[in-house]
């Protein structure tokens, strides 16, 4: 099976405010910075394979539910 | 602002005093007058000392900021290592440039164009050392705009 480029997106925003978590509380419990958790959040920046794992497990939910892996679109050649 | 944000401004304004340092000392408004090998010498050592002076004070005050709590995180380092990437590529040319200079007076006794003496020792020791600044500011001023438009 071949997997092109995509975009990683992710639910962290809603999430998080489902815990009741500000952005720098967050940032504190999985050992960021809160400019990364804004990053995150407005998906201009996709974390490392560790730092996601640790968003999933501050969240106490599968990795699955937070980062969702989006294909790009593949036009067709004419 | 996060700590490698605070330590690029730091280092950038430590950089940049230097090199008034070293501009002042050396430059003579647009040119570069003739200078003893002593001058030069002494120049070079003093900007030296300035700079390892200057980078490990900023590399205290961040150890400081560390066991205050503050963070460097994988974003951190993604930001750095994009901003080295382009210091290099900055570096790259400024010593093509200085190269292009170089081939272009071997080649024409009399250049149409405005070049660099790179046969007068103080200006070439002045472009090479303002090249190592420029891959120094070039690296801190991308850890700056890449913090900027990644939030």
């Amino acid at each position: 099976m071949n997997v092109g480029k995509g975009r990683v997106l992710n639910q962290l925003r809603m999430l998080r405010t489902q815990h009741g978590l500000t952005q720098q509380e967050f940032a504190s419990l999985v050992g960021a910075t809160r400019q990364t958790i804004v990053a995150v959040e407005a998906e201009k920046y996709a974390p490392s394979l560790e730092l996601a794992f640790r968003i999933a497990r501050v969240l106490g939910v599968p990795f699955e539910t937070v980062f969702q892996f989006k294909d790009e679109e593949v036009k067709p050649r004419l | 602002m996060t700590l490698t944000e605070k330590k690029a401004m730091a280092s950038l304004l430590v950089s940049a005093l230097i090199y008034s340092y070293l501009s002042v000392n050396l430059a003579d408004a647009w040119t570069i007058p003739d200078q003893s090998a002593q001058h030069l010498w002494s120049t070079w050592i003093i900007v030296l000392g300035f700079g390892m002076m200057g980078e490990v004070s900023v590399g205290a005050w961040s150890a400081w900021q560390r066991k205050r709590g503050e963070l460097e995180d994988d974003r951190d380092e993604a930001i750095i290592a994009r901003a080295e990437r382009l210091a290099l590529v900055s570096g790259f040319c400024g010593i093509n440039v200085l190269i292009w200079q170089i081939l272009w007076q071997a080649t024409f006794s009399h250049p149409i164009i405005t070049t660099l003496d790179v046969q007068h020792l103080p200006t070439l020791f002045f472009v090479l050392m303002s090249i190592l600044f420029l891959c120094h500011g070039v690296k801190q001023f991308f850890i700056l705009l890449l913090s900027l438009l990644s939030t």
